[in-house]
C-alpha cells in the first residue's frame, strides 16, 4: 500500500528553503501514521514536523508518494536505500542526493544536482533536469558510482561531472560540459550534446544521437559498429524510451580523448546524425 | 514394450554428475556464430581424454544480449576450476580469434567462475570494461524488487525466455576487426552427462539413418548438447581395459565383429550398433533428449533400443529407458509407447 503525504496548502508566504532528507522510504517505513507525522523537517533555520506540512495517508511502506509543489524542498529521497519514492511534481535542488537504492520518480522537472554522488538505485524524471546532474557531493571526488538517471526530457549544464560508474541517459538535450572530467560510466544523450562535453575526460563512454563537434583534444578513430550498446538499449527500450533511427544498426564515428587527460575516454556519434 | 515395431530393452542408461557452463556466441550472422561455436566445441568428445565435453545446444536463442544472430553451447568439465580452464582456454582460442564474434555467459548461477577477467589481458592495456549494474534492470522492470540475473541465482532459463536485462560486467578486448566482447565471468552449475541410448540395427545403413533421425529430434530439445561427432558415438566404451592404464575399451559386448569371441549382447539380427551420448543441465533435459531421440529413431530397420550402464558403479544417475514413455518421469514429453 502507497504512503501519500500531501502538501498543505497556504503554509509559506514566501518560498523557504526545505531540507527533507527525512522524506525517504528507508524513514518512513513501518511507521505509523503519527510517526510519520513526527519526522523533522528542516524549515529554513526551523525544526518542523512532517504533520505540520503535511496531511498523511497510509501507515509507512516502502512506496512512499509525496504530492504538491515541492520546489523549494531540496535533498528529496537523500540517501534512500530502497523502495520506490514518486513525487507528483516539480522539485527543489539534490533530489535522490547519495541514494544507493531503490526508485525514485520525479514526475516533473527537478532543479540543480539530482543524483549527486549517487551509488545505486533508479532515478527517473521525467520532465527535464538542472544544471550538475549527477555530480559529485560537495567535497567529493566522484559524482554518480553505480546508478541509473533517466531524464525524459533535457538537463542543464555538466551532467555527469567526473562521474566514475553507472549509466546517465537524457532523453532530450545536454547543456555544455556534459561529461566533463568522467572517470569511467556511460552517458547517453540522445538529444544534442552542449559545447566542450567530454573535456578533461578519462575513461568511459559519451554516446550522442546528435551531430556534434568534440572538444580539440579528441582524435577521431574510426566508425564501426558497436554491438555491446545493444545491453543498454535493451534496458532503455524496456523503459519506454524510443530509440533514434538505426541506433542498433548503424555505425557510430568514434572520437577518443580527452588527450589531456588519460585519454581513454571515447564519444560516440551516432552516424546518421553526423 | 515395442515403439513402431522397435522393442525398448528393460535397463538404463547410467548418468553422471558433471559442472556445465553456457555460453551464448553472437557474430554478424548466424553462420560466423556457428562456425566459433563449433570451433570452441571441437576436441571435446569426452571427459576421459579431452578434459570436458561441449557441444552446440539447439535450438537456436530467439533474443541475444547484442542483437545479434546467436548459438548456445554447454561445456561440461568435472570441477568449476577445470570449468573455467576450458572455457577460458577455449573462448580465448576459438571465440575470440573467430570474426565479429562476442561471447556471454548465458547460465545465471550463484556459483561464477572468470572468463573475461582473464581473456581481457590480450587488450595489452587496452582493454575497457562496462559494468551494467542492477539499477538498470530496476529502469527496465520499474519494480523495486527486481533480481537482476547474474548473482541471482536465476532459473537456468534461456536469454530468449528470461527478464531482458541481465546485470553483468562484461570487457571490451580491442581486436583487428574491432572488438571482442565477452562477460567477466560465467555461471556454472551442476549437470548431468553420460545420457544414453544405443540403436541395435539390422544393417550398418539402417543404424546411421536411426541415429541420423535421433540427432535431429534431439537438437530440437533445449539445455543438452551430444558432444560426440555428429551427435554419434561408434566407439562405445566399458570400464577397464586388459591393459594397464587404460580407463576405457572397447565395448566388447555390442560389438558385432566379436560375436563369436565374446559374450555377446547382440541378437542374431543385429549388424550395427550406434550410440547416442547426451549431456544436459539437468536430469530432465536429458530424459527429455532421450525420449525424442529414441521415438525418432524407432522404425523399420531398428532391432532394439538398449543403453549403457556399468552396473550403477559410474555414475548416481540411472535413467531408465521405458519409463520415459509412460509419463512417469518428470519432465518427460514424449507420451507412452506402446
Amino acid at each position: 500500500m502507497t504512503t501519500t503525504l500531501r502538501l498543505k496548502t497556504g503554509l509559506f508566504d514566501r518560498p523557504i528553503p526545505v531540507d527533507a532528507a527525512s522524506l525517504s522510504p528507508d524513514h518512513t517505513a513501518g511507521l505509523t501514521v503519527r510517526e510519520i507525522a513526527d519526522l523533522p523537517i528542516l524549515v529554513g533555520r526551523t525544526t518542523e514536523r512532517a504533520g505540520d506540512l503535511f496531511d498523511i495517508e497510509g501507515a509507512g511502506s516502502e512506496d512512499l508518494m509525496i504530492e504538491g509543489d515541492l520546489g523549494s524542498f531540496s535533498r528529496l529521497g537523500a540517501a534512500m536505500t530502497r523502495g520506490r519514492l514518486t513525487l507528483s511534481g516539480a522539485v527543489g535542488p539534490r533530489a535522490g542526493s547519495g541514494m544507493s537504492g531503490g526508485i525514485l520518480r520525479i514526475e516533473g522537472d527537478t532543479a540543480s544536482h539530482a543524483g549527486e554522488g549517487m551509488r545505486g538505485g533508479a532515478l527517473l524524471v521525467e520532465g527535464s533536469a538542472g544544471v550538475f546532474l549527477g555530480a559529485p557531493l560537495a567535497g567529493h571526488a566522484h559524482g554518480v558510482n553505480r546508478g541509473t538517471i533517466l531524464v525524459r526530457g533535457d538537463a542543464g549544464a555538466m551532467a555527469g561531472f567526473r562521474m566514475r560508474r553507472g549509466t546517465i541517459v537524457i532523453k532530450g538535450d545536454a547543456g555544455p560540459g556534459a561529461g566533463t572530467a568522467m572517470l569511467a560510466g556511460s552517458l547517453f544523450v540522445l538529444g544534442r550534446l552542449g559545447e566542450g562535453s567530454g573535456a578533461l575526460m578519462q575513461r568511459g563512454t559519451i554516446m550522442t544521437a546528435r551531430p556534434f563537434d568534440p572538444p580539440a583534444t579528441f582524435l577521431e578513430s574510426g566508425r564501426s559498429r558497436w554491438p555491446y550498446l545493444g545491453l543498454y538499449y535493451d534496458a532503455l527500450e524496456a523503459a519506454g524510451v524510443v530509440l533514434p533511427a538505426g541506433a542498433r544498426t548503424a555505425e557510430y564515428r568514434r572520437h577518443v580523448g580527452d588527450l589531456s587527460s588519460a585519454g581513454q575516454g571515447e564519444i560516440l556519434i551516432l552516424e546518421a546524425a553526423s | 514394450m515395442e515403439i513402431d515395431g522397435t522393442l525398448i530393452e528393460d535397463t538404463y542408461a547410467e548418468a553422471f554428475g558433471l559442472r556445465v557452463a553456457r555460453l551464448l556466441i553472437t557474430a554478424e550472422s548466424e553462420s560466423w556464430a556457428m562456425t566459433a561455436a563449433r570451433a570452441m566445441t571441437g576436441f571435446a568428445t569426452s571427459i576421459v581424454a579431452c578434459g570436458c565435453e561441449a557441444g552446440v545446444e539447439g535450438p537456436p536463442p530467439r533474443r541475444t544480449p547484442d542483437g545479434r544472430p546467436g548459438v548456445r553451447v554447454l561445456l561440461f568439465a568435472r570441477s568449476p576450476e577445470a570449468v573455467r580452464d576450458e572455457v577460458v582456454r577455449r573462448v580465448g582460442q576459438c571465440i575470440m580469434t573467430a570474426a565479429t564474434s562476442s561471447c556471454w555467459d548465458d547460465l545465471p548461477s550463484e556459483e561464477t567462475v572468470r572468463l573475461g577477467s582473464l581473456l581481457r589481458f590480450f587488450g595489452d592495456g587496452h582493454q575497457t570494461s562496462k559494468l551494467l549494474d542492477a539499477s538498470l534492470g530496476l529502469l527496465a522492470t520499474g519494480r523495486v524488487d527486481a533480481r537482476a540475473g547474474g548473482a541471482g541465482g536465476g532459473t537456468g532459463a534461456p536469454a530468449d525466455d528470461a527478464a531482458p536485462f541481465r546485470q553483468r560486467r562484461i570487457w571490451r578486448v580491442p581486436v583487428m576487426d574491432g572488438e571482442f566482447v565477452v562477460d567477466d565471468r560465467c555461471g556454472v552449475r551442476k549437470g548431468v552427462a553420460g545420457g544414453n541410448f544405443l540403436i541395435l540395427g539390422r544393417s550398418p545403413q539402417a543404424t546411421l539413418q536411426a541415429a541420423t533421425r535421433a540427432v535431429e529430434a534431439i537438437g530440437r530439445v533445449p539445455g543438452v548438447i551430444l558432444p560426440f561427432p555428429g551427435g554419434i558415438v561408434r566407439s562405445g566404451s566399458k570400464v577397464g581395459s586388459k591393459y594397464r592404464g587404460l580407463v576405457a575399451s572397447t565395448n566388447a559386448p555390442y560389438c558385432p565383429t566379436l560375436r563369436r569371441t565374446v559374450k555377446t549382447a547382440l541378437p542374431d539380427e543385429v549388424a550395427s550398433v550406434l550410440e547416442i551420448v547426451i549431456d544436459g543441465l539437468g536430469v530432465e533435459e536429458v530424459q527429455a533428449a532421450m525420449a525424442a531421440g529414441i521415438r525418432a529413431a524407432c522404425g523399420p530397420g531398428v532391432v532394439r533400443i538398449g543403453a549403457g550402464n556399468y552396473g550403477g558403479r559410474l555414475g548416481k544417475h540411472l535413467l531408465r529407458l521405458r519409463p520415459l514413455f509412460e509419463g512417469r518421469p518428470a519432465g518427460d514429453p514424449a507420451g507412452g509407447g506402446r
